[in-house]
């Protein structure tokens, strides 16, 4: 090794690597999103993405305000997986608004645009029904939102 | 003597074709001039004789001429003077031909005889037969392209019983510059004659059929192919003129051999026209034309094959845009198009790329004749709205539709799918105007599109397309007295209905006339709340004039 010392210096920097400001910035962690069962809910958040095209997947979830305030959110998923929210909400008519957020094949946790974010909409909390709020995204456009409801089965 | 004036032929679609010509067909009834044979042999032959020494310029055959070592010598443009002196007589031509043009070859009819006439090259391969009529018919040979060199003209017949040695017949030929002109054989792919585009070939449905292809009863076609060397994208206008009684089929196919398009838009007696048809340079594209309808040709009127290439510049539809895939992008102002051939829907395609929310507007020029309709597909091709608010010959105007990113296709068509005309271009124009807070926003055509609103702001809006209706919602965050005011507009009778959040009917009110305005006042609790404007009458519309329409808190 002495007869070689340019060699060896050459040889220990090559093995040496990238330094480390080369390495690519690691993705955030997610979002909080773990799921609680509510028992008797009376609201659900159906969310669903229609995606044109592969290169469009990504992950996606939403999170549910109510009058305000988050008061839950869907679970973390691909943008084509339909996401639900389920929740005890109190009684009354609440004003509900969804956000909903997307995590590209490259960058960080995003917030939808407040142009493709849904409007906010009192919805009537009543016991023994789930309201359900459903999210549509379509291909291109605004979201639709529409309300439904169904009776609880009785226990 | 029975002289009849010109030749004529019938062909098996039972249509007779004449053309008038220095050649009189005698009929002679022998019976009545000669009672005995002996006399009428020998009249038969002074006659023969006299006709040969009075019209001394005609080519004689030279007997034996059954094969093409005896070939009579045939000087373009001259004619020949021969008999069939038995049911499988032949009788060989030759021409020699010194420079490209194209032949044509004429024989008249004789009684008991079934003329075929068939063309060769040097090479004694046969290019054209011609047998379009019965006994006693004429036959021709045209538009045979020829370059230098010896051809062959073979005069046969088919009638087993022919039995008219005595009678003379006259081939006539003819040698004209080949220039715009068509040149036999050009009925396959493989042979299709090279144009220029930007020119004109004249040719003829003639024969009406295709003896030579090995498919039985196959009809005569024409190809021709189009170069285009230069590289970029190009508009091929294609006009080919009307010939009596030929209802023409004009095709276009690729150099693969896919049929690109197909015309057929005119009748019988009509011709077919091709507009701002697409093609990439370089590139080959092969032209098919033929007679819809077998056995129909006509060789006495040509038909003229006017093609123009253009360079693309956006500016007009780039044919073939009848599908998504195929879809013209529109990317100027307007873009000009026509309607053919019958049923042709044009494709164009819009593609937004704007983060910001834009409004799409779209006008559509009337055509003479037609009732145009526009349709808005999004990206898949599904339709999102359909703009047919006007009648014939009308413009039709899309007042706004909101973009959101993407592509979005425009499909124009006429309405009844049964009328065409590439004489006339329509004109589609675009503006896409960024979306500002107060302009309704299409689509809100129902409670899930609906378009939120804020107490105290206003919104204005069309009715139109015809058949629309546009929902709005407010949220009301405290109980109290709310004024709904729509204004009026001409044209149209507008009912305002207010809905709760559960899309429960409340109330409802309409403007007692057309262009009055419509007002409602409720008190409401606290809430989500939708309101439907609509014309009363689905057919009122407006695209010139705006309503405006208000929530507010008393």
């Amino acid at each position: 090794m002495r007869r070689f010392p340019l060699l060896a210096a050459l040889l220990a920097a090559a093995c040496a690597g990238p330094r480390r400001a080369e390495f690519p910035k690691p993705p955030p962690p997610p979002p909080p999103v773990a799921i609680v069962e509510v028992a008797n809910p009376n609201f659900e958040a159906v969310v669903v993405e229609a995606v044109p095209n592969a290169d469009d997947e990504g992950v996606s979830f939403t999170k549910v305000f109510v009058d305000g305030k988050e008061a839950g959110h869907t679970a973390v998923g691909p943008r084509s997986q339909e996401k639900h929210a389920r929740l005890k909400l109190p009684a009354g008519n609440q004003p509900v608004r969804l956000e909903h957020w997307l995590l590209p094949p490259i960058g960080e946790w995003t917030r939808m645009s407040d142009a493709l974010q849904p409007r906010e909409r009192f919805v009537r909390i009543e016991d023994g029904t789930i309201a359900r709020l459903s999210l549509r995204y379509g291909p291109g456009g605004p979201p639709t939102l529409a309300l439904s409801r169904e009776s609880t089965p009785k226990p | 003597m029975v002289v009849t004036p010109g030749h004529r032929m019938i062909d098996r679609a039972g249509i007779m074709y004449s053309w008038s010509s220095s050649h009189t067909n005698h009929t002679i009834d022998p019976l009545k001039m000669f009672p005995r044979r002996r006399e009428f042999n020998e009249f038969l032959r002074g006659l023969t004789f006299i006709l040969l020494m009075g019209a001394c310029g005609p080519t004689k055959e030279a007997e034996p001429n059954d094969s093409y070592q005896q070939a009579t010598l045939l000087k373009s443009g001259d004619k020949a003077l021969g008999t069939i002196s038995s049911p499988h007589d032949q009788d060989w031509y030759r021409l020699d031909v010194g420079a490209d043009g194209v032949a044509t070859a004429k024989i008249g009819g004789i009684k008991d005889v079934d003329f075929i006439v068939s063309f060769f090259d040097k090479d004694r391969r046969e290019l054209k037969r011609v047998d379009e009529t019965t006994v006693g018919g004429d036959e021709q040979l045209l538009d045979l392209g020829v370059s230098a060199g010896a051809y062959y003209l073979v005069v046969a017949n088919k009638n087993e019983k022919a039995n008219n040695p005595g009678q003379v017949y006259e081939l006539r030929t003819k040698l004209d510059r080949a220039t715009g002109r068509e040149r036999e054989p050009n009925d396959t792919a493989l042979t299709a004659q090279p144009i220029e585009a930007g020119g004109l070939a004249k040719g003829h449905y003639w024969p009406a059929k295709q003896l030579l292809s090995e498919e039985p009863g196959a009809a005569e076609e024409d190809w021709y192919s189009i170069s285009v060397e230069s590289p970029g994208l190009f508009l091929l206008n294609i006009d080919v003129s009307e010939v009596p009684k030929v209802d023409a089929i004009l095709e276009v196919y690729d150099t693969n051999g896919y049929k690109l398009k197909e015309l057929d838009a005119g009748g019988i007696g009509e011709g077919e026209s091709l507009r701002n048809f697409g093609v990439r340079g370089p590139g080959k594209f092969q032209l098919r034309l033929r007679s819809k309808y077998k056995n129909a040709g006509n060789p006495d009127v040509p038909y003229d094959l006017l093609t123009e290439l253009l360079p693309y510049q956006g500016a007009s539809e780039f044919e073939p845009n009848d599908q998504r895939a195929d879809a013209t992008p529109l990317e100027l102002d307007s873009i000009s198009g026509t309607i053919a051939p019958t049923g042709d829907q044009d494709w164009y395609k819009v593609t937004s790329t704007s983060e910001t929310r834009q409004l799409l507007r779209l006008e559509l020029s009337g055509l003479a004749g037609m009732d145009l309709t526009a349709s808005l597909r999004d990206g898949l091709g599904n339709e999102i709205s359909f703009i047919d608010n006007m009648g014939k010959e009308q413009p039709e105007i899309m007042t706004g539709w909101g973009l959101t990113g993407g592509d979005y296709h425009i499909v124009v068509a006429e309405k009844s799918g049964k009328k065409s005309d590439s004489r006339q271009s329509y004109q589609l124009a675009r503006k896409v105007i960024p979306f500002q807070s107060g302009l309704e926003w299409e689509p809100n055509n129902s409670s899930t599109t609906v378009q939120s609103l804020k107490v105290g702001e206003s919104v204005d809006g069309y009715f139109a397309p015809k058949g629309d209706e546009d929902w709005y919602e407010f949220n009301l965050y405290q109980k109290g007295v709310v004024v709904l005011e729509l204004t009026g507009v001409i044209n149209v009778s507008p009912t305002m209905t207010l809905f709760d959040q559960e899309y429960k009917e409340t109330s409802s009110t309409t403007a007692p006339k057309s262009g009055e305005p419509a007002i409602l006042e409720r008190e409401l609790d606290r809430g989500t709340y939708f309101v439907r404007l609509k014309p009363a009458d689905a057919a009122q519309n407006n695209v010139r004039d705006k309503y405006s329409f208000r929530v507010r808190a008393k």
